[in-house]
């Protein structure tokens, strides 16, 4: 496979939220504004590009036996990084997606890309597979967010790290607040995937008949 | 056996490449980690008490008035954390307290600003764990100012309880904790001002 | 004690850990098809939490705290999570077979359970002592225990049901869980600190 298939399975075909269902707490979690979204996508992006192209690098000399908690400790070490880099610079963004940063040590995305990936394939393979699940979980991540922090708000891309309240599309008076309550992330999810199921299978009948 | 101890040779230097680069990372950013809660709390202590632009910690007359203020094992003023005096060109314009008062998500570090003409000068909201969406419009500037004004010697609650304050719609618990903090910082300012000695050698 | 019964009630209704903060959703989903198993499932997850809060707060306290070392906190907690699981592995079937045939499938797959490394995570950020950090393990297990049993009943029941076709599996799981952590939100009602007296 090419550089770029490697790259673009991850956004689309198997997308690690819509098609694999990977990684489901950070996404319920943090899916509450877009500025969360990107923030929170972007960090695990890093993780997962860091730790697939050093788990590649040193797959030759990973013993198979303990390949797990050498993973755990490439892993663990990306995140401590993005970790203290967010607390320095990003404050207020560190702050909104606490526990979670730290979490995405057990992010299965990424346990599962450097195991089912990483593990058996080329640095530049690696590279573009961490690129592109990590991007595709950002993606999805900020479709979620989007909806989410639209209809719980009525606002949309505010940046509190910048003092930006966002743009008003209808008045917070009409936003229903149970959207970015924790019921709303749940149900919300699920019919997005109920939809994105629903639209595939609609296509392939169309390809089929056609 | 050998084995095993190729594998733990092979673990152990890992690890110690993994530490050695957190030992440089932390190393880079541990200076701007602590430097960012300060900035944080020196702005916040200008946003309650826009009065005064130097602040000294004076958290020694807090316990002071704790301890004069404890009996019967119940130790009031609880919440109240530590306390400030700002200044404005050497001249006291007032106090700013940092306060802890038990939100719906867990504490919400509130800090109240009193001017020295004892009215409520400012709230600010540094760091919480409230419903985003509902709780965390504690933060919101318009939530803030609803305190603004309120005379010492008043018992701040919100409606609900009875009080003079508007809480936000679907967060009673948060703004009450807030109310509570608002409260208790009025009154550890009225026990420091009635003690007119204490309050000149700050 | 007033403190305790808050942390405890505190985990398992008001911030359940999967309903209403979203840890361990992975499991929830992944092994609640039978109220046997996430029963099994459930019982690990107790046992290995409560643990793992008290471990990492020994190791914070005796030794990243002394050394200065709090930026291994992530690595460290996590690594102490796997050597645990492992050795409550081993023990189990080593002293009791029996236990050991009922749980032992389900320890491996709690090293990435993240409620795990959340729990021990929150007690540091909570800044608890060791005995409200072992209550806070052992009580947001149990909230875990109590919503993926009251899940499981609910989706041996969903089997017989007819559902639209694109939502079956995991979409209508998640809407189901979205209703329970609705019926949850009630509890948020409960004062706990003015009911156990503490301030």
């Amino acid at each position: 496979m090419s550089f770029k298939s490697e790259f673009s399975k991850g956004i689309i075909n198997e997308n690690p939220t819509f098609r694999m269902l990977l990684g489901m707490c950070p996404t319920l979690a943090t899916s509450l504004a877009i500025s969360n979204g990107i923030g929170m996508g972007l960090a695990a992006t890093f993780v997962l590009v860091g730790s697939n192209v050093i788990i590649s690098a040193l797959r030759k000399v990973t013993p198979e036996k303990i390949r797990i908690p050498i993973f755990v400790v490439v892993i663990a070490t990306f995140v401590t990084t993005v970790d203290l880099i967010m607390a320095a610079f990003l404050p207020g963004l560190h702050e909104v997606l606490g526990i979670f940063i730290p979490l995405i040590v057990v992010n299965c995305i990424i346990f599962a890309r450097a195991e089912a990936f990483a593990f058996q394939h080329g640095i530049m393979d690696s590279l573009a597979d961490g690129l592109g699940m990590g991007l595709g979980w950002t993606l999805a991540l900020c479709g979620l967010s989007a909806i989410r922090e639209l209809l719980g708000t009525g606002t949309i891309l505010a940046i509190p790290d910048f003092g930006f309240a966002g743009i008003r599309i209808f008045d917070q008076s009409l936003a229903a607040v149970m959207v970015i309550l924790p019921p709303g992330g749940f149900i919300t999810l699920g019919l997005l995937i109920g939809l994105l199921n629903w639209v595939a299978s609609r296509n392939k009948k169309r390809a089929q008949e056609g | 056996m050998r084995e095993v101890l190729r594998l733990g040779v092979v673990l152990l230097v890992i690890c110690a490449v993994a530490g050695a680069v957190l030992a440089v990372v932390n190393g880079i950013t541990s200076d701007r980690i602590a430097a960012q809660a300060t900035i944080r709390l020196q702005q916040a202590l200008k946003d309650v008490l826009p009065e005064a632009d130097e602040f000294r910690d004076v958290t020694e007359a807090l316990s002071f008035v704790k301890a004069e203020a404890s009996s019967g094992g119940k130790s009031p003023f609880a919440i109240v954390d530590k306390m400030y005096a700002g200044y404005l060109r050497g001249e006291r314009r007032g106090f700013a307290f940092m306060c802890f008062p038990a939100g719906y998500g867990g504490v919400i570090e509130t800090v109240v600003g009193v001017s020295s003409s004892g009215n409520v000068s400012g709230v600010s909201v540094v760091r919480h764990s409230e419903t985003p969406g509902l709780g965390a419009n504690i933060t919101g500037g318009e939530f803030q100012r609803r305190f603004v004004g309120i005379p010492a010697g008043t018992e701040v609650k919100v409606k609900k309880d009875g009080g003079q304050v508007d809480a936000i719609t679907g967060a009673t618990v948060s703004s009450r904790a807030v109310a509570n903090a608002v409260n208790e910082a009025l009154r550890v300012f009225e026990v420091v001002s009635d003690k007119g000695a204490l309050g000149n050698e700050l | 004690m007033g403190k305790l019964l808050v942390i405890f009630f505190g985990g398992v209704l008001l911030n359940n850990f999967i309903l209403s903060r979203f840890l361990g959703i992975c499991p929830f989903i992944g092994i609640s098809q039978r109220v046997e198993t996430a029963a099994g499932m459930s019982a690990a997850v107790i046992f290995v939490m409560g643990l793992a809060s008290v471990v990492t707060w020994f190791f914070r306290h005796m030794i990243l705290v002394p050394l200065g070392l709090e930026y291994l906190q992530t690595i460290g907690f996590i690594l102490i999570i796997a050597a645990l699981v492992q050795l409550v592995e081993m023990v189990i079937q080593k002293t009791s077979p029996p236990l050991y045939q009922a749980l032992g499938i389900y320890l491996p797959l709690i090293t990435t359970n993240c409620a795990v490394l959340g729990v021990t995570i929150l007690n540091v950020s909570e800044n608890y002592n060791l005995l409200e950090a072992a209550v806070n393990g052992v009580a947001g297990a149990s909230g875990f225990a109590l919503a993926i049993l009251l899940f499981a009943a609910i989706r041996e029941r969903m089997e017989l049901s007819e559902i639209p076709e694109s939502l079956k599996g995991f979409p209508i799981a998640l809407i189901t869980a979205g209703l329970m952590s609705m019926a949850f939100l009630g509890f948020a009602g409960f004062r706990l600190q003015a009911l156990f007296g503490v301030m």
